[in-house]
């Protein structure tokens, strides 16, 4: 059977597989990181709004960035993501962290 | 942005915050990578010591330059009879200087965001103009909904 990507060789361990996946579909590791991101603001956001009654948008978006970016830096070290994908991490955390605390609803309570 | 409870302490707080805030996670970033031997790292970042390396000769060109006029406003004398200095020259360097080094962080920062406006990647452009195409409909909505009502 011919596929139309290399499979991994997943009898060298997981990390491999991995890593082989990334580097055929260089697209995968932005991809889970904004999945990641937006798992943790909508759970965190719609949560907070059905038991509070209110929710704070800019909290969940910080929060959500920081974790992205702590998960982009492990990445980091084994080599499947670029330069530019963690500049734009890093850029998005600083955005949404000003966001944070500039927005109101730091004063309202 | 901020709500009538938000004077000027709150900004100060809010700005000295956000400042707290960027410092944090650029050293945490950068020293992350150095002690975990990273194969990436954020200080490898090419934009980024480009922005680095204009800030520092902005400043060093300012320092010069205020170091030149400042000499030659404390070795004047004001004579009898004038009462004002006729220019603030020491002054002026730094308007242009704080102007250029706000322009150039500005856009290396929207280069790394968005894709880049002097590379081959023009994708800041799709983006700018999606956004003024939206701009000029909301325009072109309103202008018709003061003419004719609403437009729906």
């Amino acid at each position: 059977m011919t596929y139309i990507y290399s499979i991994p060789n997943a009898t060298s361990g997981i990390d491999d597989v991995l890593l082989q996946t990334s580097t055929e579909m260089p697209s995968l590791i932005p991809l889970l990181i904004t999945s990641i991101w937006f798992f943790i603001f909508l759970t965190g956001y719609i949560k907070q709004r059905n038991r509070e009654g209110y929710a704070d948008a800019s909290q969940w978006s910080v929060l959500s960035s920081l974790i992205s970016l702590i998960i982009t830096l492990l990445f980091t070290t084994i080599n499947i993501i670029n330069i530019s994908i963690l500049s734009i991490v890093v850029g998005i955390t600083i955005l949404t962290g000003i966001w944070y605390f500039l927005s109101r609803s730091r004063y309202d309570n | 942005m901020m709500n009538k409870k938000g004077g000027t302490i709150s900004w100060s707080w809010a700005i000295l915050f956000a400042g707290s805030f960027i410092f944090c996670i650029i050293m945490f970033s950068s020293k992350f990578a150095i002690d975990n031997n990273s194969y990436i790292s954020i200080d490898g970042d090419i934009r980024s010591n480009n922005t680095l390396t204009d800030i520092n000769n902005t400043l060093l060109i300012y320092q010069d330059q205020n170091n030149v006029t400042i000499r030659g406003l404390s070795g004047s004398k004001i004579e009898s009879g004038s009462d004002s200095l006729s220019r603030v020259s020491s002054f002026e360097s730094g308007d242009k200087i704080s102007i250029a080094t706000i322009t150039n962080a500005t856009r290396n920062s929207l280069d790394s965001i968005l894709g880049g406006s002097s590379s081959n990647n023009k994708g800041i452009y799709y983006i700018a103009g999606s956004f003024a195409a939206l701009l000029g409909l909301i325009t072109i909505l309103y202008a018709w909904k003061t003419l004719k009502g609403s437009p729906d």
